[in-house]
């Protein structure tokens, strides 16, 4: 296994990462906003941060679940995240024994297989390939009994490739239009499988050698793809750690919290906390 | 965060979810073959899916239809004349821009051009404005530094000294629907939206392969965030796409429409369609307005859109003959633009376009 901490990388990025967090331990998606589940759950994650896990506990709902709660919309997509934030324990266990319940809603429309529904951005709706990743992330962590999840996670991101590889955000053609892969998405979903499939995981990996290339202008793009190609171990780990790295010196993530989450997860210790051993 | 309760009574009425609004929105691309027209929409609806106090009778809109040959020569001064032509006032006032940047895809015309993004920002400061920033929530891209970037955007309004918000990061506010077309209720909106004196809705004119047209409505999507709503914003289509584009821009509220159809997209819109070299710019105060007539200018019989007709019984002018028209002749600067054949109904009659 490659050696992918980089501390003088690292400590600029956590440094930014730090810095943005609110009086109450949480972080906001914005420098400067309001805490936010997301958002603090990843930079718990990339800092191994317990103020953050301990604003997270306090947020956690009876179900177990985090969200952001308004009207008909219940946003419950940070709760993998947060169950992968959360040390050994009941909140995670409790966030694991809601997402298990937490499926996404079967949507039996060609070409999507509806044995996969996944797990959706906001409850009862459809699946799509970012929360799917995240919960199977979760799950193949630290629930690996939970095998029905994980086919199902596994099965929608089967189910859900581009014709070329990789991934858009949830389906892979659109009147029978062929949806081209998306960088970020790609490198999410490939995070979320690792080695679970390694043949799936490959056609991703060529698709994210060039995807992080042509939007290295993004710098959420190029954390989440460092993150997935250092969890795969890719040759590719170097050339595009330096692109994110120029990338964060320039313009700082456009104070983008989650990407500034992501790039110190991405060149730290919180690498390992998101590595599935098998 | 969590939840978090609109300051007023919820609103009651729900509506059933469609089938094919759920195919929609994991971007299966149905709901085109299954729009039921403004009939089948108002039979399900009713006809009291809005607040009367919070939407006096519409008045009379104006709406000013430039040509426009390019986005080199000029573009500020025509700005300019278009502002002046509907009377536009922005003097003192905080003013936020929101241009209609999805995706990048070179060679395409996804976004509003970014010359034109600047020209209203400069127009609107030599008009009085007391601040103008930029602000857009990508639905397509949860990377909105990769989209802002390479569509150019960043670098246009940093040379011009314009800022420029992320709307999906932004700080939230709650506001409670005052429309009750989905069961949405509430809805989260960006501080900078919701702070801002006057809302300018730029969007690129473009037909939408399940609304129809996507327009200064409906690019008001773009002012909720994605990480509420997801990626591409499918909490909105979930909720019902039509309905979801009357009641978010009957939150938003903009005041001010500029309609970027110097080159605009025809066909498998609003990503995958063709480019349309309609050299118009249409300015307006009433975006239902600015929308009807922009829809007509495609080619589209505006009472046939559905959230175009619906809008234009409460939101803002949607009946033609009540709008003050402006500028030059929009019959001779009309084009007609393709559409996929579900939509073939909603063009006027001997306007469908081409395949």
């Amino acid at each position: 296994m490659v050696k992918f901490v980089k501390p003088s990388l690292n400590r600029g990025l956590a440094g930014r990462l730090a810095a943005s967090r609110g009086a109450d331990g949480g972080f906001g998606p914005r420098v400067g906003a309001p805490p936010e589940p997301e958002a603090t759950a990843l930079a718990a994650i990339a800092l191994d941060d317990e103020d953050a896990r301990t604003w997270l506990a306090s947020r956690q709902r009876e179900d177990g679940s985090l969200a952001l709660e308004l009207g008909g919309v219940d946003n419950d997509a940070a709760t993998a995240l947060a169950a992968i934030a959360f040390g050994p324990g009941e909140p995670r266990e409790r966030a694991l024994d809601y997402l298990a319940g937490a499926m996404a809603a079967a949507v039996d429309v060609a070409p999507v297989n509806p044995a996969f529904p996944g797990w959706p951005w906001t409850r009862d709706t459809a699946g799509w390939v970012e929360p799917t990743a995240r919960t199977l992330l979760a799950f193949r962590l630290f629930r690996a009994q939970a095998t029905n999840s994980i086919a199902i996670g596994l099965g929608l991101l089967r189910d859900r490739e581009c014709v070329t590889g990789g991934w858009n955000y949830g389906s892979r053609s659109v009147y029978g239009l062929s949806l081209p892969p998306f960088g970020q998405t790609t490198a999410i979903a490939l995070v979320g499988i690792q080695r679970a499939d390694l043949a799936l995981a490959e056609r991703g990996l060529q698709a994210l050698r060039h995807l992080w290339r042509e939007e290295r202008d993004g710098g959420l793009t190029l954390a989440t793809s460092v993150a997935a190609l250092g969890l795969l171990d890719d040759v590719d780990h170097g050339p595009a750690m330096s692109a994110m790295i120029e990338n964060f010196t320039r313009t700082d993530f456009l104070g983008d919290v989650v990407a500034l989450a992501w790039g110190t997860i991405a060149t730290g210790p919180g690498l390992e906390r998101l590595r599935v051993l098998s | 965060m969590g939840s978090m309760e609109p300051t007023d009574r919820d609103h009651a009425g729900r509506m059933d979810r469609r089938t094919f609004l759920r195919g929609a929105a994991v971007g299966l691309g149905l709901a085109a073959t299954s729009l039921a027209g403004v009939r089948v929409w108002r039979e399900r609806h009713g006809s009291t899916q809005w607040d009367a106090a919070a939407f006096p009778p519409p008045g009379e809109g104006r709406v000013a239809v430039l040509h426009a040959a390019s986005y080199d020569d000029g573009l500020q001064e025509k700005v300019l004349d278009g502002l002046r032509a509907i009377g536009a006032d922005v003097r003192g006032a905080a003013v936020l821009l929101k241009p209609n940047f999805v995706e990048y895809d070179p060679g395409t015309a996804i976004n509003t051009d970014p010359r034109l993004v600047v020209a209203a920002a400069s127009a609107l400061r030599r008009l009085g404005a007391a601040s103008v920033t930029v602000g857009e929530g990508p639905g397509h891209r949860r990377d909105t530094q990769y989209v802002m970037t390479r569509s150019g955007l960043l670098d246009a309004l940093r040379e011009e000294d314009v800022p420029f918000v992320d709307l999906n990061t932004d700080a939230l506010v709650a506001r409670r629907l005052r429309t009750s077309f989905t069961d949405l209720g509430a809805l989260w909106l960006p501080r900078s939206v919701a702070d801002a004196d006057i809302v300018v809705s730029m969007p690129k004119m473009k037909t939408h392969h399940w609304a129809g047209v996507t327009l200064s409505l409906k690019n008001c999507f773009g002012c909720v965030p994605g990480r509420v709503y997801g990626w591409p914003k499918n909490a909105l289509h979930w909720a019902g796409l039509e309905e979801a584009i009357v009641d978010v821009a009957a939150a938003v509220r903009p005041d001010l429409a500029i309609v970027d159809g110097i080159v605009g997209m025809e066909g498998n819109g609003p990503i995958s369609g063709t480019p349309i070299a309609s050299n118009v710019l249409v300015f307006g105060n009433d975006p239902v307005a600015t929308d009807v007539v922009a829809a007509k200018l495609m080619g589209f019989d505006p009472t046939r859109v559905p959230h175009l007709a619906e809008a234009g019984r409460f939101l803002g002018q949607g009946d033609l003959g009540r709008i003050r028209m402006e500028g030059e002749d929009d019959g001779r600067l009309a084009k007609d633009f393709a559409v996929l054949p579900a939509f073939r109904s909603m063009k006027i009659e001997g306007a469908v376009g081409p395949a």
